[in-house]
């Protein structure tokens, strides 16, 4: 009887075991050991390292080039989610109401976001290429200077900006899809009865409210994947002109790889975990009061 | 208060017919049914009453105005819906609100945080307050008001929904089904509130339901509807008694009615599964009879009785159903009261009915007594009267 009861007691954690020595070696143990080489002064290769609390932290933000990085981020962020949003939200209605070309639509839409990304930015590097590629010879049939658009400071953030909206408009069209899809003929039915029977106050009386919590879901996952940009720079611009791509993970990527300041590189890390953590648990909150259905 | 004439409106999608010839007319004040099994065309026709659907062919007046292409707000029209639809994100009080700010309010004036400050909108808004209260009190929703639909029992859902359709004061109410998401009891319950609601408000209502014994408690009157047409518009009464076709004498009632084969063998005489009863003069040929159970007795041995044995006996408590197999193997239902002598499982009986109990069938399933009667008559509500090609082609089609 003892043996039953312990049997009993011990066979959940038995069976999550695996799970959570995996999590433990995979996830939260790099987490805390980034986090806990953050707050010394170790580089790559060295034998020895020290505690020096949060000087790196410090250093980083006396840091100029950081700050900028962090700037652009932010302005890259602003620059895709919401178009990306709006975008996917207009296309999915549009697509939905295609009928029978639904699922090409949704296909070519979705493509971009299922091909391997270094791929098609190595495509996108040719057709961006103000002699050889697609962009000289539109410049050259509309008159104007085929400046290279990727080398030009002001130019070049806003290029990345849109390569990404085309790469994720699929998936938040698709999202959307499915969100829009799921709201019931009679809503509309009935909003046209109580008097909403132009598009605009359809939107606003039912789509809208009815798609609310895909919205949320699309913006946190754009936010958080923009946040995590890092190939296009990496292939098109490695941070230039004049470090105008600068961004956050490819500061980090240049610390930690490049220079080889690790403890610096983990210090990026751990502000931009620190970042998607919050974004994840701003979705978390949202999520908690999601839309009611009835 | 409006009337709705229908004259031979059509609906297809595609190919498929959805409707055809539908003539009816609806009075003003009336509360009618219209009832049908699945697919019929009942809910098409109220869809097409509310302007959500538009017919094929045909014209519709409600009101004596011709609604054809006029949108469904502007045509004095409210609807329930069988699942409600109710704006899940919005309470109770702006579910209900929501017909009156569309209508009342300007764009500008419906738009957030800004649209306060634009000249009349808090008047306009204090009235819709006062408008929805009031109905909320007399619909006994007062204290739901704050409440989203998800925190609602059905029969809570169902009263705004009612609320809702109600709080612009339409001339004509339309409903798909409101009862069938409710469970038994709050359905009984309702099917009476419903009727009261009618009484009291006197306006028009439109009835969609599959359920025999809602429209047949509710209506004034019953417009039973097969493969897109309307067969029967009549009381619930004579479409119980005086069935115009075979299959609405099948569609109403429970247990269904017992049919009989009969062949006129002389004038004034047919021949119903072995035994010789008198017929009417309007009965020829081939055809059938239909009796209600409960006008299919047990009774002793008669020339007009027939031989039968007894295969099974339930008892409903307050009366008894005999099932019975005549000597052809025609099958039967009896209602026995729960005084009367019960038979046994197996036990030779005899049935009999009075013969004013009989319904009578042609061979295309006609009622020849209603087709006689209404020679002649001109009646626009009686929407069957079909010539004797159209009988027998819907005939064919049944």
């Amino acid at each position: 009887m003892r043996w039953h009861t312990l049997y009993r007691l011990a066979l959940p954690y038995g069976l999550s075991a695996p799970a959570v020595a995996l999590m433990l070696l995979f996830l939260i143990g790099p987490v805390l050991a980034v986090t806990a080489l953050s707050f010394t002064d170790w580089q790559l290769g060295e034998t020895a390292l020290s505690f020096v609390g949060l000087r790196n932290y410090g250093s980083l933000f006396d840091d100029a080039l950081f700050l900028r990085s962090i700037g652009n981020t932010a302005l890259y962020i602003l620059m895709t989610v919401p178009t990306t949003l709006f975008l996917g939200m207009f296309f999915a209605s549009m697509i939905l109401r295609s009928g029978k070309m639904r699922s090409l639509y949704q296909t070519v839409y979705f493509m971009p976001f299922m091909g391997t990304a270094v791929a098609m930015l190595m495509v996108w590097d040719f057709v961006l290429n103000p002699t050889v590629g697609l962009w000289g010879l539109v410049a050259g049939w509309l008159g104007v200077e085929p400046v290279n658009l990727l080398r030009t400071e002001y130019l070049a953030l806003p290029i990345l900006a849109l390569i990404s909206i085309w790469q994720n408009l699929g998936l938040s069209i698709v999202l959307f899809l499915a969100g829009l899809s799921g709201i019931p003929d009679e809503m509309y039915e009935a909003g046209e009865l109580d008097g909403a029977d132009d598009p605009v106050s359809r939107f606003m009386l039912v789509t809208w409210p009815l798609v609310s919590h895909v919205t949320y879901f699309v913006l946190i996952l754009l936010a958080v994947h923009s946040f995590q940009v890092f190939e296009s720079v990496a292939v098109l611009t490695q941070g230039g002109p004049n470090d105008a791509t600068e961004v956050l993970t490819y500061t980090m990527y240049k610390e930690g790889f490049d220079f080889f300041r690790t403890n610096i590189a983990a210090a990026i890390t751990v502000i931009f975990l620190v970042g998607v953590g919050g974004l994840t648990l701003v979705k978390a909150m949202w999520l908690e009061k999601k839309v009611h259905y009835q | 208060m409006a009337s709705i004439h229908m004259n031979d409106i059509s609906k297809s999608f595609g190919e498929v017919n959805v409707l055809e010839g539908i003539n009816l007319e609806i009075r003003d004040g009336e509360f009618l049914s219209l009832l049908g099994a699945s697919g019929c065309g009942k809910s098409t026709l109220l869809r097409i009453i509310s302007g959500l659907e538009t017919q094929s062919g045909g014209s519709l007046r409600i009101g004596g105005r011709d609604v054809t292409g006029i949108s469904p707000k502007n045509r004095s029209v409210s609807m329930v819906f069988q699942s409600y639809a109710l704006y899940p994100h919005l309470t109770v009080f702006q579910n209900m609100a929501v017909p009156l700010t569309m209508r009342l309010l300007s764009r500008p004036q419906r738009l957030p945080l800004v649209g306060r400050f634009i000249g009349g909108t808090a008047r306009i808004k204090t009235e819709i307050k006062a408008r929805v209260e009031a109905l909320a009190e007399s619909l006994d929703i007062k204290h739901l008001l704050d409440r989203k639909p998800a925190q609602l029992s059905g029969g809570q859902r169902q009263r705004v929904a009612l609320g809702r359709a109600m709080v612009r004061e339409p001339e004509v109410f339309l409903m798909d089904e409101p009862l069938s998401n409710l469970d038994t009891k709050m359905r009984a319950h309702m099917r009476t509130e419903l009727a009261e609601l009618h009484r009291k408000l006197g306006t028009t209502f439109v009835y969609v339901t599959h359920d025999q014994e809602e429209a047949m408690t509710m209506s004034d009157r019953v417009a039973v509807m097969m493969q897109g047409r309307i067969m029967q518009v009549d009381t619930p009464r004579n479409i119980y008694s005086r069935p115009a076709h075979l299959r609405v004498a099948e569609f109403i009632g429970a247990p269904g009615i017992n049919i009989l084969p009969r062949t006129v063998t002389s004038p004034g005489v047919m021949d119903v599964c072995g035994v010789k009863l008198s017929a009417p003069s309007f009965v020829r040929d081939r055809g059938s009879i239909g009796i209600r159970p409960s006008r299919l007795t047990v009774t002793p041995k008669a020339d007009d009785a027939w031989p039968a044995r007894v295969v099974n006996v339930e008892d409903l408590g307050s009366s008894f159903l005999v099932h019975a197999v005549l000597a052809d193997d025609t099958r039967t239902i009896s209602r026995l009261d729960s005084r009367a002598a019960i038979p046994e499982v197996g036990a030779a009986i005899h049935l009999s009915c009075r013969s004013d109990s009989v319904i009578h069938f042609d061979a295309d399933g006609w009622n020849p007594a209603l087709h006689e009667a209404r020679q002649g008559s001109r009646r626009l509500e009686t929407a069957v009267r079909p010539t004797r090609e159209e009988r027998h082609a819907l005939a064919h089609a049944l």
